[in-house]
């Protein structure tokens, strides 16, 4: 039987781009929350 | 969950699924008709079953969020519904790539996938309801409507699609595991249990410390 | 008022309303007559296609009808301010999910049952030996479209896009009743096996009585403001 190699790791490579794609997300949005809440301090800080 | 408890909980992950890549790859045997790609079904498998657990803790917390009204509910029913859409497109994708060099097409109307698709389809809805929903008060209640609804129909869907599938070509699923086949199941099915629980709360953090900001956003707005 | 009155009070007004105007019936005729002229072309339906492809676009054409009927049947009350009125008035909110679903099956049933000549007479069918089976597919299908199809137009009716999200959201949940509509009218077209229609008989009546129970008891949530 010729080699199935290639299908393989095309689906072992969908599975883990898309774990890594997802991750990537929530680091992004982590990061945008935490300058969010920078500026917030930032406000409350100035009020005072 | 504290940074070093966390950093732990990361690490523990990520062993077990070296742990799985490794059983998948190195251990065990190939399969006898099917060859190499037989190997996807390791990780194809765990995918379908955190997919099913994703849409149950929908179901359970949108449930929860009706009664109770209490948004750590619905933070969970949002961040489950997440998972399970990104673990069913795993299934999707991974099952064509099985099959085309097994059956030589990339889709067969075959009950399991086809089952997939629709549950697939009713939780991208829940996400757009999400996205679409023009009230931060009412949204989660239609959603947890919806994920109430959603998962009431998975008995429904898998019955009638299996029934339409025997009308229509039926390629059998079952494959017969060997010992070294199973514990390789079992490694991977706890690999992506320790995988989808990083992901949840991972997610769970994240939506808590959003609607913690849009709370102070609004207090300030309101001073 | 009783929940059964306040039911039937609100299915007569949207009766009335229909009758008076006939605004959402001819449309939604129309539309279904239309499809089964656009899926003529591009099938070919005649002979042994028919009994292959015939049931699925009936079926199509009838759940595409119904996305434009159960579309209206809320969005009409809000742009006049009548949802807020059905709402103050006491009693049981459920009895106005009751309502408007009886109505949303009336209105399909009555698409469909205008369909079916044009069906048969396109595609040279006689409906003799299987109407009375038809008729109670078209009942047990509407009922199971006007089940989740009412819920869910309450649900989009408030939100953005609702035109494109109701399709979204009934489109998936309806899947079993569809696939056993279809497949059972293909049945029921071909006469000879009737007794295998009892499963899919089985999966529409359970999807009916779940569903309208839960939207029965869910429907609160969906229409508060």
């Amino acid at each position: 039987m010729e080699s199935t190699f290639s299908y393989l790791f095309a689906g072992y490579a969908a599975i883990w781009i898309l774990f890594f794609a997802y991750l990537l997300r929530l680091r992004r949005r982590e990061k945008d929350l935490r300058q969010e809440l920078e500026l917030l301090r930032d406000q409350v800080a100035k009020k005072q | 969950m504290s940074a070093r408890l966390s950093n732990l909980f990361a690490a523990l992950v990520f062993l077990s699924m070296i742990a799985a890549l490794g059983a998948v790859f190195l251990y065990v045997p190939t399969e006898r008709t099917m060859g190499l790609v037989q190997r996807i079904f390791y990780f194809h498998v765990p995918a379908a079953i955190s997919a099913f657990l994703a849409f149950f803790i929908v179901f359970v917390a949108s449930i929860q969020y009706l009664r109770t009204q209490e948004m750590k509910w619905d933070r969970l029913a949002l961040s489950a519904a997440e998972l399970g859409v990104l673990f069913g497109l795993i299934v999707l994708i991974t099952g064509p790539i099985w099959a085309r060099p097994i059956w030589g097409v990339y889709w067969r109307w075959e009950p399991r996938l086809t089952s997939m698709l629709i549950l697939f389809s009713m939780y991208v809805a829940y996400l757009m309801v999400r996205s679409y929903g023009t009230s931060s008060a009412r949204t989660p209640r239609l959603a947890s409507v919806l994920g109430i609804l959603a998962f009431v129909n998975v008995p429904l869907v898998y019955y009638s699609v299996n029934l339409w599938a025997a009308e229509q070509q039926l390629h059998p699923q079952k494959i017969a595991l060997e010992p070294p086949m199973k514990y390789t199941l079992y490694i991977c099915y706890a690999a992506f249990l320790l995988f989808f629980l990083f992901l949840l709360q991972r997610r769970l953090e994240l939506e808590k410390t959003a609607d913690a900001l849009t709370d102070l956003q609004q207090q300030l707005s309101d001073d | 008022m009783s929940f059964f009155s306040r039911t039937l009070a609100i299915l007569r007004k949207d009766l009335l309303a229909e009758w008076r105007t006939k605004e959402r019936l001819s449309p939604m005729v129309f539309f279904v007559l239309l499809t089964l002229l656009v899926f003529n072309f591009s099938f070919e339906l005649g002979g042994a296609a028919l009994h292959e492809i015939g049931p699925g676009v009936l079926w199509s054409a009838f759940v595409f009808a119904s996305l434009l009927g159960l579309n209206r049947s809320f969005v009409d009350e809000r742009e006049n301010g009548c949802l807020d009125g059905l709402l103050l008035a006491p009693g049981d909110r459920s009895a106005v999910y009751m309502g408007k679903m009886l109505g949303n099956l009336l209105f399909l049933l009555a698409v469909e049952l205008i369909s079916l000549p044009f069906f048969t007479l396109f595609f040279n069918l006689s409906p003799g030996p299987f109407l009375l089976p038809l008729l109670g597919l078209f009942l047990l299908g509407s009922a199971s479209l006007a089940s989740v199809g009412t819920l869910f137009a309450a649900m989009s009716s408030n939100m953005r896009l609702r035109e494109l999200l109701l399709p979204l959201l009934l489109l998936p949940m309806v899947m079993p009743a569809l696939i056993s509509c279809v497949e059972a009218t293909a049945l029921v077209l071909k006469g000879d096996e009737l007794a295998r229609i009892a499963p899919y008989l089985q999966i529409l009546t359970v999807f009916v009585v779940v569903f309208t129970t839960l939207s029965l008891l869910l429907f609160e949530h969906v229409i508060e403001e």
